[in-house]
């Protein structure tokens, strides 16, 4: 009896610690999860400001052409100003007019496969399929629209959300059944069709669909390669932590011949490039352009950490195979904030004044690749008149503790001269 | 194997006035010399994981003084084993949890969100067996 005893006890001392170290082991690669999604779509051009919300709350903004990744549950708005043209998987370009709101969702079903699904809440969408489209619906608060595929067919309709509640649907090409929960009728080309609520779908009555469409033409020639203004636009600048405008002197040479912006954009790339960073990412902005550096990270007293560290845009956790205690108690206490930094100089002769938005750093993770790779011909010959000024906009960001969220640090602890000081392009352009 | 019944009711609540003291203070040395953005989080997390069991074994403690009804009495001591290591493995894991985070990749706050589920199993499993044990005595009793 006293040995039966005794051997429970031994199971009991040889169960405990297992129970403990498989508890931990569980909890640990619970710390964080990463978003592995495909990509639905992308967001090609916003004429004002496309704001995405994903489906973990973390928001992105469109300004001007670009290649917004768009992802399953994302819910793409756009205010009283702004519209948008968006490109789903299959090629199927969706258009947001003003004061648009959409969701992207999927509906998956065993003999039909993936439907996408655009759940406009309000405002209208203007939707053309491509060649090789995939099954898609357009559900608004009353009624839902699921043009018919048919391979090489192409289907292009308006939807809209009235201010009564009830929904028009706007048929250009192919055929679109419109369903109310009393009934579905097909609107066909050149026709338009009102949803009420608690009613089927009204007769269809002819449509002017230039007339209709006219809004869109804008947004797709943005698309286009060869248009007008090939550099996505960088304005009005997002919020910045502060600023400096760059003496005159430091850009041009003092020759008697005018500098031209290709000469300007040259000589910033150069100082760039001395002081470690890569190249810088282009953008428009009204009568001139403006070059954005990497984001990197900063010390407290901006200037750049080594370059083995510094375009590494994260707070590292306290390490277990090289433990230093002053480390892991910063990161215990949450004082391992990091500091990270995006300076856009912008030559222009307009008033620079920011929109109030304040920029994400994922967002900002972004701006060099957006951009434009070089100044493109239309702006190198153009000459850096004399009311032109280069500023500095300085955004700094910072992530409070690791695996915490990075927000904007405005103001700024260090002036612009500090900052380009700091980042020695001051020394570098000869100041 | 019998167990006096005061002994180990002492035994248990020295576990976990320890026990939970030792998370206390790390924690108010946390949220004294850490940044303020986790006190909230941290205390809403910590107090409702030790307040229930802490307010049981305070509530047995002042019954006994009161009625005196434990002094002689004899408990299994397997059961008492029981919670007595339930308590041990919840209170280490409570205490390691805060300060295992600076580890990994997610924030304290996602840390502590996370322990949840584990620490509510423990914490069901401790409080369970420390609940049969004063039950068994007093139907004894």
């Amino acid at each position: 009896m006293a040995s039966t005893r005794f051997d429970a006890h031994r199971r009991w001392v040889g169960i405990v610690p297992g129970v403990l170290l498989a508890v931990l082991l569980a909890w640990l690669p619970l710390a964080e999860s990463a978003t592995t999604a495909p990509a639905v779509g992308t967001a090609k051009n916003a004429i004002g400001t496309l704001l995405v919300t994903h489906s973990d709350g973390i928001e992105e903004r469109l300004r001007g052409q670009g290649a917004l990744m768009l992802y399953e549950g994302d819910v793409l708005s756009t205010s009283a100003d702004s519209r948008a043209l968006i490109e789903l998987r299959d090629g199927t370009q969706v258009g947001f007019d003003f004061a648009t709101r959409a969701r992207l969702l999927t509906r998956w079903e065993k003999d039909k496969g993936d439907t996408r699904i655009l759940r406009l809440e309000i405002g209208t969408l203007w939707i053309k399929t491509g060649s090789n489209a995939r099954p898609l619906e357009v559900e608004t608060p009353v009624a839902s629209a699921a043009p018919i595929i048919e391979s090489g067919g192409k289907i292009e309709f308006m939807i809209a959300t009235l201010d009564d509640g009830n929904s028009m649907l706007s048929v250009i090409d192919g055929v679109v059944p419109f369903g109310t929960a009393f009934g579905t009728c097909p609107i066909k080309p050149s026709t338009v069709s009102y949803a009420v609520q608690g009613k089927k779908c009204t007769k269809a009555e002819a449509l002017d669909t230039k007339r209709a469409t006219a809004w869109t033409a804008k947004l797709a020639k943005g698309k286009e390669p060869m248009a007008a203004a090939p550099l996505p636009t960088f304005w009005p600048p997002p919020d910045t932590s502060t600023h400096q405008v760059i003496p005159r002197e430091l850009l041009v040479d003092g020759s008697a011949r005018p500098t031209t912006l290709a000469a300007l954009a040259a000589k910033m790339e150069k100082a760039l490039n001395r002081t470690g960073y890569s190249s810088p990412g282009y953008y428009a902005v009204p009568g001139g352009f403006a070059m954005l550096t990497q984001l990197e990270r900063i010390h407290p007293d901006a200037t750049p950490f080594p370059p083995d560290q510094r375009w590494k845009i994260k707070v590292d956790p306290a390490s277990l195979s090289s433990f230093n205690l002053s480390a892991y108690l910063k990161a215990l206490l949450g004082k391992d904030a990091g500091v990270f930094r995006v300076i856009a100089f912008v030559f222009t002769a307009e008033p620079i004044v920011s929109d109030n938005v304040k920029p994400v750093i994922d967002e900002a993770k972004n701006w060099v690749e957006q951009g434009g790779k070089a100044l493109p011909g239309s702006y190198a010959a153009q000459p850096f008149s004399a009311d032109m000024v280069c500023t500095a906009l300085i955004y700094e960001f910072e992530i409070p503790t690791h695996g915490a969220p990075g927000r904007q640090r405005k103001p700024s602890e260090h002036n612009g001269q500090e900052h380009l000081r700091a980042a020695r392009i001051l020394q570098a352009l000869g100041g | 194997m019998l167990k006096s019944m005061s002994a180990s009711r002492k035994t248990l609540a020295l576990v976990w006035f320890v026990g939970a003291g030792v998370s206390f203070l790390a924690l108010y040395l946390i949220t004294t010399f850490g940044e303020s953005e986790h006190v909230t989080s941290l205390w809403d997390w910590y107090l409702p994981a030790v307040t229930p069991n802490l307010s049981l074994i305070v509530g047995v403690m002042f019954n006994d003084i009161k009625y005196k009804s434990a002094r002689s009495d004899q408990v299994d001591s397997f059961y008492y084993r029981v919670a007595l290591w339930l308590s041990v493995v919840y209170l280490l894991v409570l205490l390691a949890t805060p300060l295992l985070s600076p580890f990994t990749e997610a924030a304290m706050d996602d840390d502590l969100k996370n322990s949840r589920f584990a620490l509510s199993f423990l914490q069901a499993l401790a409080t369970t067996a420390l609940g049969a044990f004063y039950v068994r005595q007093k139907d004894k009793s």
